[in-house]
Formats: C-alpha cells, sequence, structure tokens
C-alpha cells in the first residue's frame, strides 16, 4: 500500500499486517485494526414515554410501543446478530429502578417503577443498544 | 402524529410510535402476527389505564389456627 498526499505523489509504501477485510481499518503504522474492538452502538433512542411516546431522536429504530404504563418497546429497523446484546437505559426520574424484560434480535422490552414498585411513565427515555 | 393502534391478546390496547421517516404503516410491521391495527392520529389515542402497584398486588393475607 502506498500512503500519499493528493498532488504531492507517494510519501511511503506499507506492508500492511493483519487481515483486511469489510470490518477493518488501515492504521497509520500498517497495521489492519478493528476500529470497534469492544463493539459497535447498534440502536440508540431518545423518547418522550409519557403521553402518547413520542421519539426525539433514533438511530436503527423503526419505532417504539407503548406497552402501558412505564412499560416501552422499542422496535429496531435492522435486527441485532442475536438476542444476547447489551442494553443501557437511562430515565429523567430520580430513584426509578429500570429493568430490561425481554431481549430479542428484533425489539427490546423495558420497563420502569418507581420506589414503590409502581409502573411508571417517563418524560425521557433513552435506550442504546451495543453488539 | 400518527400512530398505529391494535389490542393485545390479552385485551391492553397498544400504541406504536413511528421513528422519524417511517410511515405508521412501515412500523405497523411491529404488531405480533395475527392482531388487527389501525392508523389513527395520536389526539384520538384513548389514555392508558393506570398501572397497578406491584406493593399492593404482591401484599399476602395468611389466616388460621395457630398451634
Amino acid at each position: 500500500v502506498t500512503k500519499g498526499v493528493a498532488g504531492l505523489g507517494p510519501l511511503a509504501t506499507l506492508e500492511p499486517t493483519g487481515t483486511a477485510d469489510a470490518t477493518t481499518f488501515l492504521r497509520g503504522d500498517g497495521a489492519w485494526i478493528d476500529p470497534f474492538p469492544f463493539g459497535r452502538v447498534r440502536a440508540r433512542v431518545n423518547f418522550n414515554g409519557t403521553g402518547v411516546i413520542a421519539i426525539r431522536e433514533a438511530a436503527n429504530v423503526a419505532s417504539i410501543t407503548d406497552v402501558g404504563a412505564g412499560v416501552y418497546g422499542i422496535n429496531f429497523a435492522a435486527p441485532m446478530a442475536s438476542a444476547d446484546y447489551t442494553v443501557a437505559v437511562s430515565v429523567s426520574g430520580a430513584r426509578m429502578a429500570v429493568a430490561v424484560t425481554n431481549y430479542a434480535t428484533g425489539s427490546v422490552q423495558i420497563e420502569v417503577r418507581d420506589q414503590t414498585g409502581t409502573l411508571t411513565d417517563q418524560t425521557t427515555v433513552s435506550v442504546t443498544v451495543f453488539q | 402524529m400518527m400512530v398505529v393502534l391494535y389490542t393485545a391478546q390479552d385485551g391492553r390496547q397498544m400504541v406504536i410510535t413511528p421513528a422519524p421517516g417511517v410511515t405508521p404503516e412501515q412500523a405497523a410491521s411491529a404488531v405480533p402476527a395475527g392482531l388487527s391495527w389501525q392508523v389513527v392520529d395520536s389526539a384520538d389515542v384513548p389514555p392508558e389505564p393506570a398501572p397497578d402497584a406491584v406493593s399492593a398486588a404482591g401484599r399476602l393475607s395468611v389466616s388460621g389456627d395457630a398451634f
């Protein structure tokens, strides 16, 4: 591989190490590397979970489902490779308990409860899925 | 905002809100197979019922004779 700057010609010739494929990038020292060795964000969404729930911002999320008070489904646009993914959830309410109650390749379901165990809608719910 | 309304098998009414750029018809793919759905204006969605508290539902009452 020849490194160079447009208009200046080649600066150096590299003999890359590692494996070049659709997921690797060529580092400056000539090594093909996976830029995300610990996985990637596969989906994310920030939504208003009160009333008729509404998405503020999302990536790889086709829709959200209001399953009931404090229970939300996030439906992915492109499915996960497997159901063994990692989910991070945050909500706007203080001292709330959050649970992920169903992992599926096409969706994930979460529940939010207050200190009495009552399912509670939240003004802001943020969900990020890593895999 | 248009949303998808359907009734789950247990009788609960569910609302699906599409992401920006997704049509309600496309979002309806999240409705479980076999259930009918309709596209409605969000202003026409009925309010959801108040949830049951786990603390109340899980409370036990025991009676009997001590011996």
